[in-house]
């Protein structure tokens, strides 16, 4: 399995886990076979925290992709996770018209087109 | 900061551009990018009014085979020769090796040529097979297109600085203003603000009119000796700074809206030309999608940070204003040849060729473009 391929099985296993450095502890997204920070070579898959803030996101009205003709709008969202590394993904539970950047999320697992375990991002509950 | 050593030792001695406006009206999936690149190669010559034997560098961008492009223009032992990938921000770079390669004397005098059959051969920006490394993870999201990052960006930026719904409508309002002054533009309809704000999103907050058009086209620019284009009896065109400077990360989205790439752009142009933002005459700015001509208004000095979307209200960049900005239409209105035929719009707006969106005795020109990889060039007649 290449790098990418362990990403996704890891979220088969229901665990969401991206590459760590043992050397200098510093993560990346997504999965590389070098660390940025000090090129080092000895990484290893980990699990973030899970919590993030929403960097922004937008609401993709054009049907780009086939699969995704009969869902327009959607919502697209990049997330700053508490480690560093921002990622695209989407939210969940979203209540109000506005998301404001900035708004604190955490991960839940959950199945995207086709069935695929993908990681989500939930908006808090309760009053925003 | 290290010295630049080219200043006003290059000129462009000659322009080309293909029609843009009548290759809109119609697709033709024969027509080729090689054709329409030799098409304005054909012109430039013309315009430069040199022998094509003189020419001795090929630079070319868009088309894929530098070798190929070189045979159908007949160019069989150049000095410089070799090809640019497809993305815009390479025009400026182009620009700025064929400039170096002049300047040191690796050779004397460069055509650049670019070509595009994107409309007619149906080029998506967006959909496709996901090309960057996070491009497969961010696919299963339905997350595609530079549009989309740019639109990831502007809506952060129009939260953080409470930019009002039209934040964005005076920069695309003002390219199809200039639009309607150009005749080779492909857009010449009205468009007001109530037009635009009626307008279909795209990848919200983006509309449709904050994106660029895809279209075919040709683009070629000749490059010499200032000491050499003096000798033509032509207004000379000098690029009197030029600078560039990456972000480059895995993502289309940077997290300062490439402001601190593009203040190291600007702070090294301007000292190379000796000037600052209040000297320049007319400005060229890419805009693949319209929030880059804030963020690059921002990065480059011309008004705060955060502040741009009122800085471009009320006439300040239109023709008459402070500082004009996209002549021709840019990259929304007049056709989007990826920062190329700005580059022709700079120098013909030097030489006084505009007619009715001539800005009245421009002789500083500058051509910016916020991207992954930032730029700038700052222009000047010279003689
Ligand atoms: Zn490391």
């Amino acid at each position: 399995m290449n790098l990418h391929e362990e990403y996704w099985a890891n979220l088969e296993q229901g665990e969401f886990k991206i590459r760590r450095c043992n050397q200098c502890s510093k993560w990346q997204f997504p999965a590389m076979t070098r660390c940025q920070h000090c090129l080092g070579e000895d990484l290893s898959w980990q699990k973030p925290s899970g919590r993030g803030q929403v960097w922004s996101w937008i609401k993709v009205h054009k049907p780009y992709f086939k699969d995704y003709a009969d869902e327009v709008p959607y919502l697209v969202a990049m997330i700053k996770l508490e480690e560093g590394p921002l990622m695209i993904s989407s939210l969940t539970d979203v209540k109000v018209p506005v998301v404001k950047c900035g708004t604190p999320v955490s991960m839940v697992i959950k199945k995207g087109r086709g069935g695929k375990p993908m990681p989500y991002f939930q908006m808090p509950s309760g009053p925003a | 900061m290290t010295s630049w050593t080219a200043r006003d030792k290059v000129a462009v001695i000659g322009v080309g551009t293909t029609s843009f406006g009548d290759l809109y009206k119609t697709r033709d999936k024969f027509r080729s990018d090689y054709d329409l690149a030799a098409e304005a190669f054909k012109v430039a010559v013309a315009d430069a009014g040199i022998d094509r034997a003189e020419i001795d560098g090929l630079l070319t961008a868009r088309v894929p085979s530098y070798q190929h492009m070189a045979d159908i223009l007949g160019m069989r032992r150049p000095k410089l020769s070799y090809g640019f990938e497809q993305a815009g921000r390479m025009s400026a770079l182009a620009v700025q090796a064929a400039i170096n390669a002049i300047a040191t004397g690796h050779c004397e005098t460069v055509a650049l040529v670019y070509g595009n059959n994107g409309r007619s051969v149906g080029a998506q920006y967006g959909g496709g097979e996901p090309t960057t490394p996070t491009g497969q993870y961010d696919a299963a999201y339905g997350m595609t297109s530079a549009g989309a990052y740019v639109g990831l960006m502007y809506e952060r930026y129009r939260q953080l600085n409470n930019v009002p719904d039209d934040g964005l409508a005076a920069v695309s309002i003002n390219n199809r203003n200039h639009a309607k002054l150009n005749p080779n533009a492909v857009m010449h309809d009205d468009l007001d603000a109530s037009i635009y704000m009626e307008s279909r999103f795209v990848a919200e907050p983006l509309r449709l009119y904050d994106y660029c058009l895809i279209n075919d086209g040709g683009v070629a620019l000749i490059l010499t000796s200032v000491e050499r284009a003096k000798k033509l009896g032509k207004p000379v065109i000098a690029f009197s700074g030029t600078a560039a400077c990456g972000d480059l990360t895995n993502f289309y989205t940077s997290d300062d809206y490439y402001y601190e790439s593009c203040k190291s752009v600007a702070d090294r142009v301007y000292q190379q030309a000796g000037t600052k933002p209040r000297d320049i005459d007319v400005a060229q700015i890419y805009d693949n999608f319209t929030p880059t001509i804030l963020f690059s208004l921002e990065g480059f000095g011309f008004c705060n940070r955060g502040e741009a979307h009122r800085w471009v209200r009320d006439g300040r960049i239109g023709l008459g204003g402070e500082l004009p900005v996209n002549t021709s239409g840019g990259h929304t209105s007049e056709s989007y040849m990826q920062g190329w035929a700005m580059h022709v719009e700079a120098v013909r707006q030097l030489r006084g060729e505009c007619g009715a969106r001539q800005v009245k005795d421009a002789e500083i020109a500058q051509y910016i473009c916020a991207a992954p990889v930032s730029s700038s060039h700052i222009l000047r007649r010279i003689a």
